[in-house]
């Protein structure tokens, strides 16, 4: 006998009607099943808790209430000594363990952690971790009750998406370039910065139901979410969606007996993007029919085939992009020209001008939507502005990996030039002296040749990712596809170049 | 993304139609708005994978609102629904002798239909989570909708067997209509209990026996709990013998409740009926709790629903003295007497006092009142707090009832004879729901009366409760009780009302009677939850019947393995095995267990711990449970997580055989042992426990399977004796 044939069922009537009568009266409509298709080119298919080799290690791990606890509690101690530090430690940023490891090492970690695992350093971010301890007042345990107001974030507000985060990474920038927090400047500084964001998340925690502060609100969110999409890591997502579309308790979304619903309002059965999975494990603990998978994909499977575009995404790459452009030309001489006459016009103390760092973003943006819009007008055959706003947002998506390797490469030189600070930083206070204070990994023509490299590379799949996105989202709306194919690739060299080029007077300036 | 423009567009009211918002952001097209609306208004934009709505077909019942599990759906605007059907209520002028019924129910089909009508027919009625029976509320308004009274009632037969009683005595209020999709949105519920009462009265309940199951049964008691244990273990086959302690049936319906509120022909043709089937009632057969055992020589089962008849009987001055009467007294007098034949004005001019402000002490006062005499009723806790019925407490006070809250007895007084001739009456004060009135310094009252009726309610009598072992249910807890899970999907739960607590709380108590107290006895009823509802009893007395006849024909097993053929010879036995759902191991080794019994000859059933029917766990002979070994070598492993939260919430598994396997990869160490323990605690019998090793998953599962039934099978297999297979 096989196991197969043990496993052929047959349903017998049984003698006792069943002890459960609700089931009787229930008569749900039948949910619309996918479209053929709608879900083929999203769906990853490889599933790291199926394979063979970590597979068992996974499942263990997944099911284990403690798994996320264990990612946060690391960089949980980490930066609580990164504030007392900065507070307590001494005054030279460069020794100091506080800033050293969060602007030499930790902001570019990040974007590595970022592209290759998306919101990887989310499943381990200590601030959200804090803040989420409070609220569900356990460490790890699987709780029924929160602390706090449980406040669902307005409607109007959650209708912006990304856009609140990309506004408080814009204004967290201007807060840090004002008071040279990441220079580094006074290591208390860098203390302020972090518990100022430490109390807005866990007041927004307080505040508002699940990861509200994560999804919408954290200054770091739209970032991620938009580079993370390069990466190749799905999320946790359905093993079979015919199984998640009838199931009756969505357990995954409202919370099961031993995972809590999903903190960033993801659905599993229906997630073709990895933008905003948390990889917090709790979906996987809550299913009741163990049809939660953590799957792994193609590199910029979320920035190519999601037929799901949202708005938010694209207008959050157009204002990334203006700021990492702001950041690069901010170095040069005749911004700082630009910069001081402004300041001395409205009477405002020192760089960074509002109105050029503001207007200097909005002009990019501008360009930005100014170009696909025109190109939409010349190529498309719809004209309407609800077109315009797709043409706008598929675009957007195309832009993502220059923005990425544009932020990564801005962050390289601070990494070269200075990373053995951190070692040196954290032995000092032991009495230890290394003498690698002063040590750098490249010199600055050597970063420069990384930087532009990396942007090299950035340009390229940039233009691989508007051509595919091109070809699959705007042709069939082009009059001319090719036209609309070559308008945009120009545009985007242009970027790219843009870019790319500013490296070169930069002189690796960090 | 949706602008605010377009959001602030989309709030601007209409004051026609209700205007459906759906946030696209956090929408994720998981339907459950879209399976649950009443009226289809809801359905799924394939391109964007998020739900649209359609404001013409929108009701504004706000179902989807309550069930989207990331609120991403709202609804502004009206509710679109008529007014319900007006019942007056009978509020006779001159009381004494008058023991008509007071609530009137629908006159006429006419009014039927109106009523019915205004039910949306909801997808996932929440009404039928509200109902302690789960009647199918929407099915039955269907039928009587189309006029077809008959099917109505045949549809009401299934879970009930009372619905002229539990349509007069139900609290609406706080089951069927509280969970009513219009009463969820803040409209007025659909008449239930009206649409129920009227289908009762014009349509008879039938028992229709099925085929002979050679199960004879006895039930004890005859009261709702009794009576609709009866009538189902009759519907499933069994012989069934009922014996009343008293000398006429009915229980509470006939000695508790005046018929002015529920008149005797609303449910004494069921006992009629269950005569007519057969069903033996033996009357003056009190059975005390030692003679169980006497009697499961003669029967296979006893199903104990003997409810609470003891008066709660505070400590007073003076309430030993002559004219001081309990409730249950009082009401049986007052039944006999309030009849056409028996009518006479006992209590003419006398003042009655009433100790309790309950739904017994607000029946007591009426009747005082029908039998002539006037009454005021006290009780010591805050009107706010008071579990009484308001409405009853409404009717009490119309009727001219003297009804006084946060006051309480503290002296009874005779005369030169020892009768009853004064009460001192002193005022209290209560801080909280939960905190015990105290006494004030208020000056007292006395006051003069006739006659005292002690109605603070009943308790089960000490000899009984020690042998139910009661159920106690605490605060809606989701995760940690045996209602299944599917519940919490409903818009009810999401709620937060206090009726869904006890909705999932009736529920908890319905599932717990379907299982045996010890080997072939059942409590059920009063007995079981204490003093609760007459719809409540009936539903347990049902769930116990059928969780009896599971449990002693050992036949509900949903699925066996083997092909058609196989299913026509004789199973030697029947095997429910469930893997702890924590690893694949488990349940790769539970086929292989289910394959080999099967080849041996036994019908089994593999199932996930979390998918456990409680009917399975009943109705076999033998439960296999797989568990996998968790917890770091060094600091001791044990049972999965999952598997001991899951038998932690098992109800009790008296007498049941059960074999457990653990699944390793090192070593399980004492797992087994501490599995043994889990078991024995919830009343099961471990006959054999085996270890099984994840690489011979295959070899130690027919080892282990051979073992188990050969335990099984001779019943003389000592635990002790763990399989080591891997050895």
């Amino acid at each position: 006998m096989t196991l197969e044939s043990a496993n052929t069922k047959t349903a017998q009537q049984p003698l006792v009607i069943a002890n459960d009568p609700v089931s009787t009266s229930v008569h749900l409509r039948a949910p619309e099943a996918p479209p053929i298709g709608r879900f083929t080119k999203t769906d990853p298919r490889v599933d790291l808790t199926e394979n063979k080799y970590v597979g068992g290690f996974l499942r263990r791990s997944l099911r284990n209430r403690k798994f996320q606890f264990f990612l946060i509690l690391p960089n949980q101690i980490i930066f609580w000594i990164v504030i007392a530090t900065g507070i307590f430690g001494i005054t030279n940023p460069g020794r100091n363990f506080g800033p050293a490891i969060t602007w030499y090492l930790w902001f570019a970690l990040v974007f590595v952690i970022t592209a290759v695992i998306g919101r990887g350093w989310c499943a381990m971010c200590p601030f959200g971790g804090f803040g989420e301890w409070i609220q569900r007042r356990t460490l790890f345990q699987r709780t029924q009750k929160a602390l706090g107001l449980g406040k669902k974030l307005p409607e109007s507000w959650a209708g912006y998406g990304l856009l609140f985060s990309t506004l408080a990474f814009v204004i967290l920038t201007f807060i840090e370039e004002f008071f040279n927090i990441a220079g580094p400047g006074a290591p208390i500084a860098t203390s302020i910065l972090v518990l100022g964001i430490v109390s807005f998340a866990t007041l927004s925690f307080l505040l508002f139901e699940r990861r509200t502060f994560c999804r919408y609100l954290c200054p770091l969110s739209s970032l991620i979410a938009t580079v993370g999409s390069m990466g190749s890591v799905a999320g946790f997502r359905t093993k079979d969606r015919d199984v998640c579309l009838t199931c009756q308790t969505k357990d995954c979304m409202r919370g099961g007996e031993d995972g809590f619903g999903c903190p960033w309002y993801t659905w599993p059965g229906s997630a073709d993007t990895n933008s905003f999975c948390g990889l917090c494990s709790e979906c996987y603990k809550a299913c009741p029919s163990d049809n939660i998978g953590l799957f792994v994909q193609k590199p910029m499977t979320s920035v190519l085939e999601p037929s799901k575009r949202r708005l938010d995404v694209g207008v959050a790459v157009a204002i990334l992009l203006g700021l990492v452009l702001y950041q690069q030309y901010n170095v040069m001489g005749w911004f700082t020209s630009i910069d001081n006459w402004l300041n001395s016009a409205i009477a405002f103390p020192h760089y960074p001008n509002p109105i050029d760092y503001f207007g200097g973003i909005a002009l990019v943006v501008a360009v930005l939507w100014f170009a696909v819009n025109g190109i939409q007008k010349i190529s498309s055959k719809d004209k309407s502005r609800a077109t315009a706003l797709k043409w706008f947002t598929a675009f957007g998506y195309a832009l993502i990996p220059i923005t990425g390797f544009d932020y990564f490469a801005r962050q390289l030189p601070k990494f070269f030039k200075h990373v053995t600070r951190v070692p040196a930083a954290v032995l000092s206070p032991l009495g230890i002296h290394l003498g690698i204070y002063n040590t750098r990994l490249l010199t600055n023509p050597q970063i420069v040749t990384v930087q532009v490299g990396l942007m090299g590379l950035g340009t390229a799949i940039t233009l691989w990712a508007v051509y595919r996105i091109t070809k699959t989202d705007l042709g069939p709306q082009s009059k001319n596809p090719k036209l609309t194919t070559a308008l945009l690739m120009s545009v985007a060299v242009v970027v790219c170049l843009v870019a790319s080029v500013l490296y070169l007077p930069m002189h690796a300036a960090s | 993304m949706v602008s605010v423009t377009e959001i602030q567009n989309q709030i601007a009211p209409s004051d026609q139609i209700p205007q459906i918002h759906i946030l696209k952001d956090r929408c994720s097209g998981c339907q459950e708005c879209i399976v649950r609306c009443p009226t289809g208004a809801l359905t799924l934009e394939k391109s964007n994978w998020i739900a649209v709505g359609d404001n013409e077909i929108c009701v504004g019942c706000r179902q989807c609102e309550r069930t989207c599990p990331f609120s991403a759906i709202f609804i502004s605007g009206p509710v679109i629904v008529t007014p319900p059907v007006k019942q007056e209520r009978i509020m006779p002028e001159v009381l004494a002798g008058n023991f008509t019924e007071v609530e009137l129910g629908i006159n006429s089909s006419e009014e039927l239909i109106r009523a019915a009508e205004r039910c949306l027919q909801c997808p996932d009625p929440t009404c039928v989570k509200g109902c302690p029976a789960h009647n199918d509320i929407p099915g039955f308004i269907a039928a009587a909708k189309s006029g077809d009274l008959q099917k109505a009632v045949e549809v009401l037969s299934l879970n009930s067997c009372l619905p002229g009683a539990c349509s007069r005595v139900c609290d609406w209020n706080t089951q069927c209509e509280a969970s009513c999709t219009w009463t969820l949105a803040g409209e007025q519920a659909v008449e239930i209990g009206k649409i129920e009462r009227y289908i009762a009265d014009h349509a008879a309940i039938t028992v229709n026996p099925g085929p002979d199951n050679d199960l004879e049964m006895a039930v004890i008691g005859s009261g709702p709990a009794g009576l609709a244990a009866a009538y189902e273990l009759r519907k499933l086959g069994a012989k069934v013998t009922v014996f009343e302690k008293e000398d006429a049936l009915g229980g509470v319906m006939r000695w508790g409740i005046p018929s002015y509120v529920l008149p005797d022909s609303a449910w004494t043709p069921l006992i009629t009926e269950l005569k007519a089937n057969q069903v033996e009632f033996k009357t003056n057969s009190p059975i005390d709790p030692n003679q169980i055992n006497d009697l499961l020589q003669i029967f296979d089962g006893v199903i104990c629903a003997t409810g609470a008849n003891q008066t709660i009987i505070p400590k007073i001055e003076g309430i030993e003295l002559e004219g001081v009467e309990d409730a249950k007294t009082f009401l049986n007098m007052a039944k006999f007497v309030l009849s056409s034949e028996h009518y006479r004005p006992v209590l003419d001019g006398k003042n009655v006092l009433v100790i309790g402000a309950g739904n017994t002490a607000m029946d007591v006062a009426r009747s005082v009142l029908r039998l002539g005499g006037s009454a005021i009723a006290v009780d010591w806790m805050d009107e706010r707090y008071s579990r009484a019925r308001p409405d009853e407490i409404a009717d009490a006070r119309a009727d001219g009832v003297d009804v006084r809250f946060l006051t309480t007895v503290t002296k009874i007084g005779a005369n030169s004879k020892g009768v009853v001739c004064n009460a001192t009456l002193s005022h209290t004060i209560q801080n909280g729901p939960s905190s015990i009135p105290k006494l004030t310094e208020e000056p007292s009252e006395n006051i003069e009366v006739d006659m005292v009726v002690t109605a603070m309610g009943y308790r089960v009598e000490q000899e009984w409760k020690n042998l139910s072992n009661q159920v106690s249910l605490g605060a809606l807890q989701p995760g940690h009780s045996p209602v299944d899970r599917k519940w919490l999907g409903s818009g009810l739960f999401a709620t937060k009302s206090p009726y869904a607590s006890l909705a999932y709380n009736r529920e908890h108590a319905r599932v717990e009677a379907a299982f045996p107290i010890s080997n072939g006895v059942w409590a059920v009823g009063d007995l079981q939850i204490g003093p609760s509802t007459v719809v409540s009893a009936m539903a347990q007395g049902i769930s116990a019947a059928r969780g009896a006849t599971a449990d002693l024909t050992n036949q509900n097993l949903k699925v066996s393995r083997g092909s058609k053929e196989d299913n026509s010879k004789p199973y030697l036995g029947s095997a429910l095995i469930i893997h702890d759902g924590s690893s694949r191991s488990v349940e790769q080794a539970s086929q292989y267990v289910s394959h080999y019994l099967w080849g041996y000859g036994w019908k089994t059933e593999t199932v996930n711990a979390s998918h456990v029917d409680h009917l399975s766990l009943i109705g076999c002979d033998l439960i296999i449970y797989g568990v996998q070994v968790e917890g770091p070598l060094l600091g001791g492993v044990h049972p999965s997580r999952n598997a001991a939260k899951h038998i932690s919430e098992l109800p009790s598994l008296h007498g049941k055989k059960i074999a457990t396997f653990v699944v390793h990869s090192l070593t399980p160490r004492d797992v087994s042992a501490k599995l043994h323990s889990m078991f024995t605690n919830k009343g099961g019998e471990v006959i054999i426990g085996g270890d099984i090793h994840t690489r011979h998953l295959e070899r130690d599962s027919k080892v282990f399977a051979e073992k188990a039934l050969e335990a099984a099978q001779t019943g003389n297999a000592a635990f002790e004796q763990v399989i080591r297979l891997t050895q």
